[in-house]
């Protein structure tokens, strides 16, 4: 059964007195279990509303979302909030840490919504020890590095073991060098713990590394690779 | 682009960040301002009020009880080439009858002011009431008291005066009346017109009646005298000049001395309407050479000492004199001795004695508190006169009223206690109709002075040879060596004493400052934060101009500049919000807060200076809070400015964390000083209680504000927080700056508020204890006219009728007498300048341990009969708060001395030796002084004025009726004790319910500033918000934990501020008295959580109102 299914996803914003933009117009994807995916395309090109109308931090004005067979988009937003927490994990462009927390806090902080903290701790431990950033889990955001910043973004994203990786041009802030560690990284954790990625992204190497690579322009998705 | 330019762009730019700041910066300086103006304004109007009571008088010479004659201003005028205007000012009653069944209206305490047109003059206004023997006029505050108007019927009784003061030896009681006179309001005098005439320092209005002075000094028996001279003076006059023109153009007929000639006896003889020669007369007078003083008494007995008094004969006149050569001045020859008599014929037949035998006068004493005491003296008899060798002695012998001019002796009618017995002694009687007051025997002038000189004077006459001296020659002398100020007659600049009363005046300016000390501070710190939140919000643009090249100095000055500029027009639209505000706090005080200003119109006026002086302090203080948020800015690397970290507080560490300990050890240091401070001043009995508040408060504040600084480091140290309650606490030690000035502002306006709360005194409580402020007096009585009786004594009784009901059998009074002065309570906004003075006797006190708090250790009532050098007299406050703040003098060992002028216009230095103890009493406004150095220093102030009642606890109304019935006539008003301390206490509540007003407002600005606080931290968070709502958590998680984080904050800050008011109080809590208003209290701290929390639920709401997805995006 396919982990992600968009069919017929739409989204209008108002612009001006009476008018309207379509900003995504009847966009079909099927993602099974463990694929990888990029979305690329020009800026402004809907590329992030479709990653958040995927991770249901938005919504569409058409079409549905089933996510590993759940039409997501019927869900109220308390639903949508637990659904979020236990089944997707968010990479952002940028990481979003907390700085009054440590490393470790950061990456425990979906943990503790759900009230998972004790074994989520030693997940954190032990992704962290993957990610290479076990020797840092009581530093603050503010001692790390863009490129450690980013990977414990992912780590945080990975703490309560999603079914789905959305990340949102997660190099976009990061060196060459940066964004090709990053790009390894989940495409490593994609393989190590079978999670489906859905990356939106400028990166054409990037890219290139996912199984499916989608462009979309004129509010249409269109598969390229 | 020059500095200036680029200021004014940005400030334009961020017009909204700015117009925030300005409204901040306008309302500090609209308080501040507005609280400044609350001075000017009644500074004006006391001001006002002081012009308005006495019109164009300068100057003014009050001779109180003595009373000069009414020609002296014509002579005077021409001398000076200034208007004088006499008047006749006595104390009275007014009654009118209202209604159909003609229900009698009377108030007491009335001024009645006997004046002719030449007053009206000094009004300014050529209108003046028609006063007649059928017409009289009263100010407006009085018609409105009694509802009249003109045309109707008015009543006024006053209490006749005596030229002889009552309280002296054989003064005549029946002159112990009073006099009424009915008549027809011919009109209301305006306060334009003098109608608010009093020369007291005063803004309460007097009750005035204005009545002829001719009629006035006719019923009161002082025809073509006044005990008022009133001037406008002209340029440049002074007192002194004034004083000096008396001295030329006075005669000592002006203070009712008369020279009598007694062509047969070759005799001129100076005598005095008092009877008695003041002891400033008699002094110059027996020095001129050839004089003989005379002092005439009545003895009770004189009486054959070897027969124990069964030969003898009662009340008889007695006359002392000085030995002259031949008897040329009188009967005593030079060669009598100081321990002799001289008997007449007819005494000596009556006691069988001759020559040689020894004869015994008994004679009463006055004591220095009104007692008479009976004495005896032993004399030997020198020589008995024929009764034609004395004839003459009727002629010269004094007049005594109600003595010298009764038919019988039954008749006699003094004051001093006769027994009816002996009074009716046929003898006795023959010998007056006979030959009347004419002296029964002769002593030396040295042997009479020692029985009979008293504080009214020790002659009754001073004799002089005609072969010597002619009258002109006598009064020419005496003129000349006599100093009319001893005599009173002293002018007085009651207009510039006014004047410096209201400049010295309670500074409402201060206290409206004080009050609202709390409100500018929420309002500067709110301009502090809005200020920061602007520029923090500008980082970014620092870091870019710094980069750029600019230096640190160049970017702080443009935002000087922007500052100056927003702070300017802040201060500019607060001073002219000020206007609106301070008319406010006018309105609030004529309207809610009249206490406060007792009652008194309140007129708004502003100094052009004081908008001035509170638009540039304002204007300095929000600089001051801006520049402090420039500094912490600009103090910044480029690379802190440009990091997405910035402002966000992390763990202490490194060699900031060395001196951590200190954050630790300061404040801990600071709570144990304050439960030091706290301890001892309860173990010193609340010696210290204001300092031990202010101390301790200080202390506890600081010390937790610094403590709650180390919470939140520890707070934000790394560790466990694995749940949201975790997340929010980590979250409080963020912003730390931000924290602790909520958290400040929270507990100051708690600790201000709570305290204030905590201040209200119960002052009925204990009201019956001796400890209290009522001395356990059940009542307080005041009359207009003075009692002359003593009132506890069976004979004053029944005189005063009083002996008519059981009940008052049990009730015991201390009289006390006064002499008038400024009112130095709460209750005058004027700085009292003389106070009022009352002579107490401290036996009476003593005896019950009144207004003793400690009665073991207390000794202040004995302090005032302690002897002091310099002459100086011992006095004490009537309380604690008179002393503070009604005089704003010392007391104690090292106590101030107030300057009062006795009768005789000399230097009265009473000393403040102490005070009573309460802060409260019934006293307050009064200084004490014994009765003894009160009768010796104001001989004339007889009889008794102020009451205190012991009466029993139950028929506490119907004493009250029955005492009021009886000396209604004096103009008597009986209050509970009990009342009249909250008569006082009501100024100060009034005072807390002011603060707590403009507290509450203060807290209601501090609510606003947590509102911008929370606002500021969520908007600034939003992306964070964003990707916890990302990872999962709902709305319900992310209002927990903003709510949650802020709540912490606003707890912990109410939390100080109730603690801190609570222990720094807790002395004065467990003093007597204390009245904590508890459910008020926690009505204020449920209001104050209440509020709070809706700020931040209002800051949540619209700060969460819109998606937080868009916060992911990294535009």
């Amino acid at each position: 059964m396919p982990i992600l299914v968009l069919e017929n996803i739409g989204k209008t914003y108002p612009s001006g007195p009476n008018g309207t933009v379509e900003i995504l117009k009847g966009v079909n994807l099927v993602m099974e279990p463990s694929q990888t995916c990029a979305i690329v395309g020009p800026s402004g090109s809907g590329k992030s509303t479709l990653l958040n109308i995927v991770g249901t931090l938005d919504f569409s004005t058409t079409g549905r979302v089933l996510m590993d067979g759940q039409d997501v988009s019927m869900f109220d937003n308390a639903d949508k909030a637990v659904f979020r927490n236990r089944r997707i994990g968010f990479v952002f462009q940028l990481h979003h840490l907390l700085p009054q927390c440590s490393v470790l806090e950061n990456v425990l902080i979906p943990a503790i919504v759900n009230k998972d903290t004790g074994d989520a701790e030693k997940r954190a431990d032990a992704l962290l020890e993957t990610v290479g950033l076990g020797d840092r889990r009581n530093h603050r955001p503010g001692q790390l590095s863009g490129g450690e910043r980013q990977r414990v973004a992912v780590v945080r994203a990975m703490i309560n073991n999603p079914k789905i990786l959305l990340a949102d041009e997660p190099t976009g802030s990061l060196d060459n060098s940066g964004a090709e560690k990053l790009g390894d990284l989940m495409v490593k954790l994609n393989k190590q713990f079978g999670m489906t990625l859905l990356v939106v992204t400028h990166s054409e190497s990037l890219a290139e590394r996912m199984d499916m690579i989608y462009e979309l322009s004129s509010a249409s998705l269109t598969r390229k690779k | 682009m020059k500095l200036l330019g680029l200021s004014i762009r940005s400030s334009l730019f961020y017009w909204r960040s700015h117009l925030s700041v300005l409204t901040g910066t306008a309302l500090a300086c609209a308080i501040l301002t507005g609280a400044m103006l609350v001075g000017d304004s009644v500074r004006y109007s006391l001001n006002k009020n002081a012009l308005l009571r006495l019109g164009n008088i300068h100057f003014a010479l009050n001779s109180y009880d003595r009373y000069f004659r009414e020609d002296l201003a014509v002579r005077l005028e021409a001398e000076s080439a200034v208007k004088m205007v006499p008047a006749l000012v006595m104390r009275g009653i007014a009654l009118c009858r209202k209604g159909d069944r003609g229900d009698a209206l009377q108030v007491n305490n009335v001024q009645i002011i006997g004046v002719d047109e030449r007053f009206w003059t000094l009004s300014g206004i050529a209108e003046s009431p028609v006063l007649s023997n059928e017409s009289i006029a009263v100010n407006r505050k009085l018609a409105a008291k009694l509802g009249i108007a003109a045309g109707d019927e008015i009543s006024i009784r006053f209490g006749k005066p005596s030229l002889l003061p009552r309280d002296a030896p054989l003064s005549s009681r029946k002159s112990d009346e009073t006099v009424r006179g009915a008549f027809v309001l011919s009109g209301v005098v305006d306060d334009s017109q003098l109608g608010r005439f009093s020369l007291y320092a005063n803004q309460i209005v007097p009750y005035n009646v204005f009545v002829s002075l001719q009629w006035l000094q006719k019923n009161s028996l002082l025809e073509g005298r006044s005990n008022l001279l009133l001037t406008a003076g002209k340029n440049e006059i002074t007192p002194v000049q004034l004083n000096e023109c008396i001295k030329k153009t006075w005669n000592i007929e002006d203070i009712g001395l008369v020279i009598r000639d007694f062509p047969k006896r070759e005799l001129l003889q100076l005598e005095s309407d008092r009877v008695f020669l003041d002891p400033f007369i008699t002094s110059e007078a027996l020095k001129i050479e050839q004089s003989a003083g005379s002092l005439t008494y009545l003895v009770n007995s004189i009486y054959r000492t070897s027969d124990n008094g069964s030969l003898g004969t009662p009340y008889s006149f007695v006359e002392a004199l000085s030995p002259s050569p031949a008897g040329i001045l009188g009967v005593v020859p030079e060669d009598m001795r100081d321990d002799e008599i001289i008997l007449n014929k007819w005494m000596a037949d009556c006691l069988s004695a001759k020559s040689g035998d020894d004869v015994s006068i008994s004679y009463y004493e006055l004591t220095s508190v009104n007692k008479f005491v009976e004495k005896t003296t032993n004399y030997k008899v020198h020589a008995v006169l024929d009764m034609h060798e004395i004839t003459g002695e009727l002629d010269l012998a004094p007049r005594f009223p109600g003595l010298t001019d009764a038919e019988r002796c039954t008749e006699w009618d003094i004051g001093m206690p006769m027994d009816r017995v002996k009074i009716e002694d046929k003898a006795n009687e023959t010998y007056w109709k006979a030959y009347r007051h004419t002296p029964k025997a002769f002593v030396t002038l040295a042997a009479g002075q020692k029985m009979w000189a008293n504080r009214f004077g020790n002659l009754t006459a001073a004799r002089y040879s005609t072969q010597r001296y002619n009258k002109q020659q006598i009064l020419r002398i005496l003129r000349d060596t006599v100093d009319p100020i001893d005599a009173g007659l002293t002018f007085l600049p009651v207009r510039e004493s006014a004047l410096k009363a209201v400049n010295e005046s309670m500074d409402f300016g201060q206290l409206f400052v004080g009050m609202s000390f709390f409100l500018v501070i929420s309002a500067l710190m709110l301009t502090g934060l809005l200020f920061a939140f602007g520029i923090q919000q500008r980082s970014t643009e620092m870091g870019i101009l710094l980069a750029t090249g600019f230096t640190p100095v160049t970017v702080r000055n443009i935002l000087m500049l922007e500052s100056c500029l927003v702070a300017g027009a802040g201060a500019v639209a607060g001073a002219f919000l000020a206007t609106f505000y301070t008319r406010g706090l006018i309105w609030g005080l004529g309207n809610y807060w009249q206490g406060a200003v007792a009652g008194s119109t309140i007129f708004y006026h502003a100094q052009p200076l004081t908008v001035f002086i509170g638009a540039i302090t304002s204007f300095v203080c929000a600089m001051l809070s801006m520049l402090f948020s420039i500094r912490r800015e600009t103090g910044r690397t480029v690379h802190a400015l440009l990091s997405e970290y910035i402002g966000e507080d992390t763990p202490v560490k490194g060699n900031k964390a060395r001196g951590q300990w200190l954050w630790f050890v300061f404040p801990s240091a600071g709570l144990i000083i304050a439960a030091w401070v706290i301890v001892n001043s309860i173990t010193t009995g609340m010696h210290n209680a204001t300092e031990s508040f202010f101390i301790s408060g200080a202390l506890l504040l600081a010390s937790s504000i610094g403590l709650t600084r180390q919470v939140l480091v520890k707070w934000t140290s790394p560790g466990n927080f694995m749940s949201l309650s975790g997340l929010a606490v980590r979250n409080t030690g963020r912003r730390r700056g931000r924290s602790l000035a909520v958290v400040s502002l929270l507990a100051c306006g708690c600790f201000m508020v709570f305290a204030v709360c905590s201040m209200q005194m119960d002052v009925s409580a204990n009201a019956w204890m001796r400890f209290s402020g009522t001395g356990g007096f059940a009542l307080f009585g005041e009359s207009t006219i003075p009692i002359q009786v003593d009132i506890n004594s069976p004979e004053g009784r029944h005189k005063l009728r009083l002996d008519g009901d059981d009940l008052l059998n049990d009730v015991r009074i201390v009289s006390v007498k006064v002499r008038d002065g400024d009112d130095a309570s709460c209750l005058n906004l004027n700085r009292a300048q003389v106070s009022r003075l009352l002579g107490v006797d401290a036996a009476e006190f003593l005896a019950r341990n009144a207004f003793m708090v400690d009665e073991k250790k207390e000794k202040t009532w004995e302090l005032l009969n302690k002897a002091l050098p310099g002459g100086e007299i011992p006095g004490i406050a009537g309380d604690a708060d008179t002393a503070t703040w009604g005089l704003k003098k010392k007391t104690g060992k090292d106590g101030d001395v107030l300057i009062y002028r006795d009768e005789k216009g000399q230097q009265l230095k009473v000393k403040l030796v102490g005070k009573l103890p309460m802060r409260l009493s019934v006293f307050q406004g009064t200084v004490l002084i014994s009765s003894s150095a009160f009768a010796a220093k104001y001989p004339s102030e007889s009889g008794y004025r102020i009451f205190l009642v012991d009466a029993p606890r139950g028929d506490l109304k119907k004493v009250d009726d029955l005492l009021s019935q009886a000396l209604g006539k004096y103009g008597i008003d009986f209050i509970e004790s009990v009342d009249r301390l909250k008569e006082f206490y009501a100024v100060e509540s009034t005072y807390m319910s002011m603060f707590l007003v403009l507290g509450g407002m203060g807290l209601l600005l501090g609510s606003a500033g947590v509102l911008i606080v929370v606002l500021r931290n969520i908007l600034e968070r939003r992306s964070e918000l964003a990707l916890l709502d990302a990872v999962g958590y709902n709305r319900r998680n992310l209002n927990k934990v903003i709510l949650l984080e802020h709540g912490i904050i606003v707890c912990i800050g109410l939390a100080i501020g109730c603690i801190a008011s609570f222990a720094a109080m807790w002395p004065s809590l467990q003093s007597q008295g204390s009245n904590i208003p508890v459910a008020i209290m926690l009505f204020f701290i449920i209001a104050i959580v209440l509020l709070q929390f809706i700020c931040i639920g209002a800051s949540i709401r619209i700060a969460m109102h819109s998606s937080l997805v868009a916060s992911l995006r990294n535009e």
